[in-house]
């Protein structure tokens, strides 16, 4: 067992294996005595917090009391055109992404998976505008957000479906409060109640570190947002925040998000991975600070954006791995699914125990094999005050890694020969 | 292409049947993608009982949201989502069983070694970790269709890839690539 493929093919023949041994014994019957048992239990709602959702409902009807009528000033009947419309807003903030579908008798969500989520609105906070066939929200910090069918979105909010709670679409149809029912058409196998719009232009925020708990077992953390964390200033924030918080049992995942310069952060806590977040809190941003400071990720520094070139002169697209600046991570993935990694920080900053296996002269400079106590060989050089080091697959277009190591030397400018 | 049209046709079958609640349709899929199912939900949870559990918990869920599949084609792949996500969601529940995999000859080298191993090096790894293996090297779902089983971003997902096999082949002790290459040395 040696390189990428090897590893590969022999985890894949070793997951079908495993598969092929177990018996399999599953039947019909067993689905359905699983459907009756569910049909006889009660509905229940989503699970939410109870305290913040209420604090959350009272917030909203305050600010709708001082806000006066909503949109039905002018005392004449609200056209809410295809919006499935409620009083107001629930207190849920679980993130929902997807592509924003309006037809002339629904209002849904269409998600990445292929499911359609009608959406309901709150009544006190939105508004049809029926000539230009667009939704006029108002998010709870008072931005006015104006949504058309096909754009991206994403909504704080709260769910439940019928394979959740076990309640159809018609039963979910006639249990609702309406101020505008939704036409029996509409897709209600599952119900999406809209608390929040992220702003369409918003890039979608994604977990961009994702680091198991060492403190706390069988939690993952993940930390997104506009500020660049490490993985281990995730990890020491997302740890810090569980130690000192009193969380609901039964947590799994804690994502982090970080905002706007480091000065909002926010934290959701999850059960289960396809249900909404059980509570979503303000929480202090992380100890360590924002590397740019003005909320979004920093620039390439010098060393990133030499390599990054030398990387491009070679046909080889890098990026930033993990930002270690004054240093430089940089990895490229190849077409395969496999990738380079390229590294850099100043001489005699070594990282980590290792020994040195191999040496040979390659464009006039001293490579050195290094093995450390964990993770991949890697080739060593030094050029001026900096030290690189290199490891992963060979990148198209080489006869061999060397030859890629021989052209990273020239692209950064380092050979002698 | 001939193979994906009848794929294509069988999967519409089954859709129609479900959503027309044919009793035998629950048989039939589970006869079609079980046993996918199951090694999915094993792969993630390490568990047979629990498996099992996730399988049904999927057909259920096939079964209560047929209507809001919308591609039939794509079946396979909503199944093993609904799968994979019921399965990390019962993490917190699961023990593992007794090893169904043993070496014939415990402490022989050999191929049943380092499937013991390899095994070993898979029970330590995050169970999203494991599920993006499964998904990807198991059920044959590229990366993309990986992170949208699991309600991640295809570079969350690839990440999970390139971590999870750094992790098992620093288990086995397993040399990487460029170790292959000639050596000169020191």
């Amino acid at each position: 067992m040696t390189g990428d493929r090897d590893i590969e093919t022999f985890v894949r023949r070793h997951l079908a294996a495993e598969a092929a041994e177990l018996p399999f014994f599953l039947d019909g019957e067993r689905v359905r005595r699983r459907l009756a048992e569910r049909r006889r239990r009660p509905w229940r709602l989503l699970a939410v917090v109870p305290v913040a959702a209420a604090l959350m409902l009272a917030v909203l009807l305050g600010q709708a009391l001082l806000a006066g009528p909503g949109p039905d000033e002018s005392g004449g009947p609200v056209d809410w055109g295809p919006l499935a419309v409620v009083p107001t807003a629930g207190g849920d903030q679980a993130l929902n992404t997807g592509t924003l579908r309006t037809t002339q008798s629904c209002v849904f969500l269409e998600t990445g998976g292929g499911e359609s989520e009608l959406l309901v609105w709150p009544a006190d906070r939105t508004r049809w505008d029926a000539t230009a066939d667009a939704i006029g929200f108002t998010n709870s910090d008072g931005t006015e957000v104006t949504l058309r069918d096909g754009e991206p979105v994403s909504f704080g909010g709260g769910g439940d479906s019928t394979a959740e709670g076990g309640v159809s679409g018609e039963e979910w149809l006639a249990r609702v409060d309406w101020v505008a029912r939704p036409d029996p058409s509409c897709p209600m196998e599952i119900r999406w109640y809209v608390n929040e719009v992220v702003s369409p232009s918003a890039a979608p925020l994604e977990p961009y570190v994702v680091v198991e708990s060492r403190e706390f077992p069988g939690v993952e953390i993940a930390c997104q947002g506009e500020v660049a964390l490490t993985s281990n200033a995730c990890l020491a924030w997302g740890e810090e925040l569980i130690a000192g918080s009193a969380i609901p049992a039964g947590i799994n995942r804690v994502v982090l998000t970080a905002n706007a310069a480091n000065a909002r952060c926010a934290a959701d806590f999850y059960v289960a991975d396809d249900r909404p977040a059980v509570m979503t809190a303000a929480v202090a941003c992380p100890s360590t600070p924002s590397p740019a400071g003005d909320g979004s990720p920093p620039p390439l520094n010098d060393l990133e954006a030499r390599i990054v070139d030398a990387l491009d002169s070679l046909g080889v697209e890098g990026q930033r791995a993990e930002y270690s600046s004054p240093g430089a991570s940089i990895w490229a993935p190849l077409d395969d699914e496999s990738a380079i990694f390229v590294s850099a920080y100043r001489t005699g900053n070594n990282r980590g125990e290792f020994s040195v296996i191999g040496e040979q002269v390659i464009a006039g400079r001293t490579v050195q094999r290094l093995e450390y106590t964990t993770g991949p060989i890697r080739e060593r050089f030094e050029c001026g005050d900096v030290t690189y080091e290199t490891d992963g697959a060979t990148p198209p277009g080489f006869a061999s890694f060397d030859a890629f190591v021989a052209g990273l030397i020239t692209a950064l400018g380092c050979a002698t020969a | 292409m001939g193979r994906h049209r009848i794929r294509c046709e069988l999967n519409e079958q089954l859709v129609e049947d479900l959503r027309a609640r044919q009793p035998d349709a629950i048989e039939r899929v589970l006869d079609e993608y079980g046993r996918l199912l199951q090694g999915v939900a094993f792969h993630i949870l390490r568990s047979h009982a629990d498996a099992e559990e996730v399988v049904i918990d999927t057909m259920v869920s096939a079964w209560e949201r047929i209507d809001s599949l919308r591609d039939p084609a794509a079946l396979r792949a909503w199944l093993l989502r609904i799968a994979a996500r019921h399965a990390v969601s019962r993490r917190r529940t699961a023990h593992p069983t007794q090893p169904l995999l043993e070496a014939t000859q415990p402490g022989t080298p050999g191929p049943d070694a380092e499937r013991v191993a390899l095994r070993e090096a898979l029970d330590a790894l995050p169970p999203r970790m494991r599920a993006c293996l499964s998904l990807h090297y198991y059920a044959g779902l590229s990366v993309e269709e990986t992170g949208v089983a699991l309600g991640i971003s295809p570079n969350t997902a690839k990440y999970h890839l390139k971590a999870g096999l750094e992790r098992l082949r620093t288990a086995l002790e397993v040399e990487p690539m460029a170790a292959r290459r000639p050596r000169t040395e020191a």
